[in-house]
């Protein structure tokens, strides 16, 4: 089978003069674009105009937060705690971040469809679920007040993960792996700083019956 | 067109049309239905094959290391990523740490490689009878206070079960009066004696493949293949259950020990006092100044 000669890039121009889908990164961008803004140019293909850039920013900051207690960070500190380098525990945490992102965007099935208006109705899933969740919709708001950008949806009742999905998708990331890959990239600060604060080989602090596990003899045995 | 490049040679597998070899062995040919999944093991971690009764001392070391209780921290991995209700992700992020970890079966060729050295020093110092010399080595190099060889630590417990396992499998192979499980049995007699130390079954695995003319190098990768299907059950049967209590757990499980709450600098200049406030603004303090 006759294959090409050469790989196809379509986002970096390799060499030692590097541009981002045409931009020239160290010349341009890196002096008049911060890196949230680059980073949609790459899921985009759109350099963004500075309200986008800074709603993206507010959105990414307030992704971040994932502590020890939701499982992609659990994940990241355990193997941490089995002693692997830094390298193989920023894997960990980015699968299982990626995972987390996979899952929360499954569960908002409907959402973009509602937000880009071809649908009626806001999915029941994503309404609020609580006064906290609420509450802090309303920060979300006010974070994104001073960026003057206009979010489709965000005067619904939605629950904060779903606000934030209208953020970004506002903000141009309007497929399922785009937002997936802005939650991982957002998250991965925090969940790998977790984990590295792990010190390693230190099995007795970690609590091996949280949450517990039985055991049922399968049928047949 | 294309820069000249140097082409990387591989021993590993090669397709020519409908023909596949690996290692150089016609795949449908000599390998179907002749080759075990502990010979293609060994065959990847070795390039070479080995006859049917040593393939068996693999299955024995895999059967006897199906420790894959989901609360030990390695197989946790593997549920907390999988349920999400994937199992590829999770078998990869729970291996990962294996790496380079101080435990896990891919340091038995680090703990191989220490054998061969316990035994080579051992011949230095009474080339006419290294077993008895093997005493003097191992209270030179471990005698307290110096740091114990690595691979005698065993987590959380006095001593790891699973080295009995592991030697009662070798007695009824007849490979127990081998000379590498004879230098580890010794060894481990003579550090017991010497400070209480116990072996991880890592070290007793080590000296198991050295018999049967495994290199430390070979060891590594092999060793910590034959554990893989405890990963694989575990997220196989995390991704099904997906079970939600352990996508978040709650506030009470966790104990905060970092920096207690307080204020950036950034805001707290954005704060503006209400002394600092017009007449005209609205009756707040901590308003945030507009910008």
């Amino acid at each position: 089978m006759q294959t090409p000669e050469t790989i196809t890039a379509r986002v970096v121009t390799p060499g030692d003069r590097p541009r981002v889908l045409g931009y020239d990164v160290q010349g341009d961008l890196a002096r008049y674009y911060r890196f949230p803004e680059l980073v949609l140019l790459a899921a985009t293909g759109q350099l963004p105009s500075e309200p986008l850039g800074r709603a993206f920013d507010v959105a990414l900051q307030f992704l971040a937060p994932v502590s020890v207690a939701e499982a992609p960070v659990h994940a990241a500190v355990l193997t941490r705690l089995c002693g692997a380098s830094g390298s193989s525990v920023i894997s960990a945490a980015v699968i299982g971040l990626a995972e987390q992102a996979r899952h929360f965007i499954n569960g908002t099935a409907g959402l973009i469809a509602w937000l880009e208006g071809r649908t009626q109705d806001m999915p029941p899933a994503c309404r609020s679920a609580d006064e906290a969740d609420a509450e802090a919709v309303g920060r979300l708001r006010e974070a994104l007040a001073s960026t003057g950008l206009m979010v489709r949806g965000l005067d619904a009742p939605l629950g904060l993960g779903p606000a934030l999905l209208a953020v970004l998708h506002a903000c141009g990331l309007t497929s399922a792996e785009q937002i997936e890959f802005a939650i991982v990239l957002a998250r991965m600060p925090c969940a790998v700083a977790e984990a590295l604060a792990q010190q390693p080989g230190r099995y007795e602090e970690y609590p091996m019956d949280l949450p517990p596990f039985h055991h049922a003899v399968p049928h047949g045995r | 067109m294309g820069a000249d490049l140097d082409p990387i040679i591989t021993s590993v597998a090669w397709v020519a049309g409908d023909d596949y070899f690996y290692f150089g062995h016609h795949v449908p040919g000599e390998l179907a239905g002749n080759e075990s999944l502990a010979g293609l093991l060994a065959l990847a971690a070795s390039g070479r094959s080995l006859p049917p009764d040593k393939c068996q001392v693999l299955d024995d070391i895999a059967t006897t290391l199906t420790v894959a209780d989901p609360r030990i921290w390695p197989l946790k991995i593997a549920r907390l990523v999988s349920s999400y209700g994937g199992t590829i992700p999770a078998i990869a992020a729970a291996t990962l740490w294996m790496e380079d970890g101080p435990v896990g079966f891919f340091r038995c060729g680090a703990l191989a490689q220490m054998l061969m050295e316990w035994r080579a020093e051992a011949a230095r110092s009474a080339p006419d009878d290294p077993s008895r010399a093997l005493d003097g080595v191992l209270s030179s190099l471990y005698a307290a206070p110096k740091p114990a060889p690595p691979g005698f630590r065993v987590p959380l417990r006095a001593k790891d079960e699973r080295t009995a396992v592991l030697r009662q499998c070798l007695h009824r192979r007849g490979r127990h009066e081998l000379p590498w499980w004879a230098l580890y049995e010794r060894a481990t007699g003579i550090l017991a004696g010497l400070r209480g130390l116990e072996p991880h079954v890592a070290v007793g695995v080590a000296a198991a493949c050295l018999d049967l003319d495994l290199t430390p190098a070979e060891i590594a990768p092999l060793a910590q293949s034959l554990v893989h299907h405890a990963f694989v059950a575990n997220a196989v049967e995390g991704a099904r259950q997906a079970p939600r209590q352990l996508h978040r757990l709650p506030e009470t499980s966790v104990r905060y020990a970092g920096p207690p709450p307080r204020t950036s600098p950034r805001a707290e200049a954005a704060i503006v006092p209400e002394s600092h406030q017009s007449a005209d603004s609205l009756p707040r303090s901590g308003v945030a100044a507009p910008r």
